[in-house]
């Protein structure tokens, strides 16, 4: 086709005018931000770098967040933050794919698709509060572990509506501090001084990736491998059904049998001190637990040696029936080889609560299911977490759910619970919210720094629609009769613990507080005015008596006196360990879901694990489908057979198998919903490696993406080996 | 007849990178940070099948031994930014070249999606763009402004976070200070929770990169390759009898 000139300029004056018309019609909140009228804290192009504290996890880093116009765009750690060093894991990073997720939840749903406001909802939440103030014990709050001021009025308020807390987490920490209240009398998180030992011994916690306090321990943990001042690098064994993360990074893996690391532990402190007495004999031991008695003898002589020596537990101890055992167990190993035990404590209402609340507020999981099956709670809110997700589907929490009257589930996004639920309130994230977080426990590079502040702030305006759960409360209280002192919102809470502006400022740059302080704690906490707080104490173990008997230690304790763990069914001791997803919730995130888990190389997929010689047994190979039956259900999956895996088991990632969870989280298989409920001894709560599993061939072949052989064809001395 | 070795001019810096491969945990942070920094998309289940997956740095994990006697190691991958890169001798329209920092750029806009450079790199660190990336809104909004969202038939690589380089140049400059060690740091090595990764000046002598690659652990990979490569590993110590 031939233009002239003239055609050509007449042609582009038409479609110019239209592009002009097409720009006029453009909404107001789409046009570009106004050089004239911009708020202070807000410059084109420029970034800002606002201070604040990730929620992501217990740990309680302190992160730096870039800003632009108004966006988040890369969250970073604060450098001289003591818990994170300035340090973030892939989990803090992701938190950004949270802020902007595209399915997020914007407004008000009811039961039934009608949309609804705020008033409304929040009025039916007052009068929800009054009616069970009304009737004490007729309300069930289900949600994650609570921290800091948040934490504590979501406790306070729930005290005032007489309702019962259940902390629903996997794998959780309740066996941990169950097990430190035995040995301690406090039920605070142990904290393991890596940095500082020399000859570490691990019993099967995978505290670098998915531990109590990763980001921190994995510093101490490059510190304890090449750290400068260090005169040798440290040594690390591990004692472990599965290899995790942590146990690939030591000198010797060691498998044991599912649930028997507590025994390695009893029998290595009876060796390394005699007067420990074992009245089990080692031939029995090395039974139970499929180590050899000459690796025990060997390596007590060579924690005796050792100036430094740490023995570490972890959630993945407690998992099992006997998981209390396991852990005190492994802590008395601690205080046989060191003399003491240390603890940390990212949960400031622990001080309140403790295991065994005198308030009677909080509730084992196997109290929240009695009391659901009986029908007690009248009224359910879920606060945080994803309840039919986690819970097996024996326990049929559906059904259970549905038996209350009125059920309120606040989340950022659908899941499979608010698909039960008359009221959905949209919420919002970390990065749109208030919150703080008070943490004890010996940090720093000397273990100088006893307590840390973090505050946390909104580094963005929150997504219309949406608010943050303890601000959702405390209007929920001002529409009823309980809302005497908590304050009118969370910022306004906060604001109040300081009594100095400067300092409430400072916090905000910096984004908290840790030693040294420039005031003392008092000013921080309002003198202790404030009726959430109590008085922060940091005290130093007491040296324990030398020759302890375990066995009496254990009896004088609430910690049941048996070892044994306890499995149902028959077949391989089913694991369902945590991967990239956490406990599921970051199924919904591109980038942890293409993330590879870190031994498997597996993305956008679960898988089952087999041992090789299982494998071999049954004729698998990598890809092909096998099927797992349990008592309660059946998982089918392709297998990776995993060369470091013992053979009595089997193991399954946690976080697939959604089916309301958004684009990117629907697909696969949960390992979680398959599970008999086993319990654990001591604290109600389920045992998550507790069910025994059959396990077959489909004859199918399944879709496994893994990235780990593509350097397969180079000889090993060309790498860094 | 004219010298075929292509002579670099070189300002005084050539960036460099040293894993200490004894202290990496393979926690991954580094490739979310890296993801973050980047403005890497994610491809979704079906193109991460094809071996497709976007990562500017992976972790490689390798098991040494039979059960029960297993050990494992991680070793993070990114590209070498190559002395001698074998990407760019092969490139038809100079879209992989060399800079005077030493860096081993990939120009996007040269590119044509030849590919030959990512077959000619041994180290499996060029990715390739099939298909447009897609963010869907408003995961948009996290798109760092500082560096350019890469469109489908574009090779893409690991630039050392070259808008953190510049940044910091810049910086040096209007402050009229030179470039302090340790002052310009990419998203991976900020964000590695054990320090295992160090970056800096290797022309420096005193840097720590340098320092570090004058350790008897430092090598390497398939340095029989003759790339002189600028990421130095720092080898495993691994003890015979723990115990």
């Amino acid at each position: 086709m031939d233009i002239t000139r003239r055609e050509f300029l007449q042609w582009t004056l038409v479609t110019g005018a239209a592009v002009t018309l097409a720009g006029c019609a453009t909404p107001p909140h789409q046009a570009l931000v106004s050089q004239l009228e911009l708020p202070e804290y807000r410059l084109p192009g420029e970034a800002r770098w606002y201070a604040s504290a990730c929620q992501e996890c217990a740990s309680g880093c302190g992160v730096s967040v870039r800003v632009i116009d108004g966006r988040a765009k890369k969250i970073e750690g604060i450098p001289e933050h003591p818990v994170n060093h300035g340090k973030l894991c892939a989990k803090g990073h992701s938190a950004l794919q949270a802020l902007y997720h595209p399915e997020r939840l914007t407004s008000v749903t009811r039961r039934g698709g009608q949309s609804s406001g705020w008033d409304d909802a929040v009025k039916a939440l007052g009068s929800q509060l009054d009616a069970a103030a009304a009737k004490k014990g007729s309300m069930l709050w289900i949600t994650r572990s609570l921290h800091g001021t948040q934490g504590a009025v979501m406790a306070a308020l729930a005290e005032r509506a007489g309702a019962k807390l259940w902390v629903l987490e996997f794998p959780g920490t309740v066996s941990q501090r169950a097990a430190m209240k035995s040995l301690v009398g406090k039920a605070e998180l142990p904290y393991y001084p890596i940095q500082e030992a020399d000859y570490i011994v691990n019993f099967g916690s995978d505290f670098l990736f998915t531990g109590n306090s990763p980001v921190h321990d994995a510093w101490a943990y490059g510190e304890f491998r090449q750290g400068k001042k260090r005169d040798r690098r440290g040594t690390l064994v591990s004692f472990s059904p599965r290899m995790n993360l942590t146990d690939s990074n030591s000198d010797k893996w060691i498998p044991v049998r599912p649930g028997s690391e507590g025994w390695v532990a009893a029998v290595l402190a009876s060796l390394v001190n005699p007067s420990n007495r074992l009245s089990v004999p080692l031939e029995t031991v090395s039974k139970i637990t499929g180590v050899e008695r000459d690796t025990f003898e060997r390596l007590a002589e060579r924690l005796r040696r050792a100036q430094r020596p740490l023995a570490i537990a972890g959630a993945q101890n407690g998992a099992y029936s006997n998981g209390v055992w396991n852990i005190a167990m492994i802590q008395t190993l601690n205080r046989t080889l060191s003399g003491k035990l240390e603890s940390f404590e990212p949960d400031l209402l622990t001080q309140i609560s403790g295991m065994k609340p005198s308030a009677n507020l909080f509730v084992s999981t196997q109290e929240a299911i009695a009391g659901l099956e009986q029908g007690k709670f009248e009224t359910i809110w879920v606060l945080d977490g994803n309840p039919r997700y986690l819970l097996p589907k024996k326990i049929n929490f559906e059904a259970l759910f549905s038996k209350a009257k009125n059920k309120v589930v606040f989340s950022n996004y659908v899941n499979e619970t608010t698909l039960l639920a008359d009221w959905v309130l949209p919420t919002q994230t970390w990065l749109e919210s208030w919150g703080d977080r008070l943490i004890r426990g010996p940090f720093g590079e000397k273990s100088e720094v006893a307590s840390v502040y973090n505050l946390q702030q909104p580094v963005v305006i929150g997504r219309d629609g949406t608010m943050s759960v303890p601000d959702i409360l405390l209007m929920a209280a001002g529409k009823s009769s309980l809302n005497g002192g908590l304050g009118e919102n969370l910022h306004a809470v906060l604001k109040s613990h300081f009594s100095d502006e400067s300092e409430w400022e400072n916090s905000l740059l910096r984004g908290g507080a840790w030693e040294p302080f420039s005031i003392e704690w008092e000013a921080y906490l309002g003198k202790n005015t404030h009726p959430l707080y109590p008085p922060p104490t940091v005290k130093k173990e007491a040296k324990a008596p030398s020759g302890i008997n375990i066995w009496e230690l254990l009896k004088k304790s609430s910690v049941a006196d048996s070892g044994e763990a306890k499995f149902s069914g028959e077949g391989k001791v089913l694991i369902p360990f945590v991967s990239n997803l956490g406990d599921g919730s970051l199924a919904n995130r591109p980038w942890m879901q293409e993330l590879r888990d870190p031994l498997t190389t597996t993305v956008w997929t679960h898988w089952v694990e087999l041992s090789y010689s299982v494998a071999k047994e049954l004729g698998v190979e990598r890809g092909d489908m096998v099927r797992l039956t349990s008592a309660n259900g059946t998982l089918t999956g392709p297998a990776y057979p995993n060369i470091a895996l013992h053979p009595d088991a089997v193991a399954v990632p946690v976080g697939q198998g959604h089916f309301s969870y958004g684009m990117y989280a629907n697909r696969g298989e949960n390992p979680l919903s398959i599970l008999d409920p086993v319990w654990q001894e001591g604290t109600g709560e389920l045992a998550w490696v507790g069910t025994r599993v059959k396990v077959e061939k489909t004859g199918d072949k399944g879709r496994l993406i893994t990235f780990d052989n593509r350097w397969d064809s180079y000889p090993k001395e060309f790498m860094p080996l | 007849m004219t010298d075929p070795k292509i002579e670099y001019q070189w300002d005084g810096t050539q960036w460099g990178m040293v894993v200490d491969v004894d202290r990496c945990i393979g926690c991954e942070a580094c490739m979310i940070a890296c993801q973050s920094e980047n403005n890497i998309p994610s491809i979704g289940e079906d193109q991460a099948a094809m071996g497709r997956i976007m990562d500017w740095i992976h972790l490689e994990r390798f098991y040494t031994g039979e059960y029960p006697e297993v050990t494992a190691e991680f070793i993070p991958m990114l590209c070498q930014q190559c002395g001698n890169a074998p990407c760019e001798s092969v490139c038809p329209v100079f879209a992989s070249v060399h800079t005077t920092d030493g860096l081993n750029a990939q120009v996007y806009n040269r590119c044509v999606g030849t590919r030959f450079c990512a077959n000619n790199c041994p180290y499996h660190v060029r990715k390739f763009n099939y298909y447009p990336p897609t963010w869907p809104s408003p995961l948009e909004q996290q798109l760092n402004p500082d560096v350019t969202a890469r469109k489908s038939g574009v090779m893409e690589k690991c630039t050392f976070c070259v808008q953190r380089i510049r940044k910091g140049e810049m910086e040096a400059r209007l402050d009229g200070e030179p470039i302090h060690d340790g002052q310009i740091r990419t998203a991976c090595v900020q964000s590695c929770p054990t320090q295992a990764l160090i970056f800096g000046d290797l022309n420096d002598p005193d840097s720590a990169v340098s320092k570090h690659a004058r350790s008897h652990r430092a090598m390497r990979v398939l340095e029989e390759k003759n790339t002189d490569a600028h990421v130095i590993y720092l080898r495993a110590e691994r003890i015979e009898n723990a115990f």
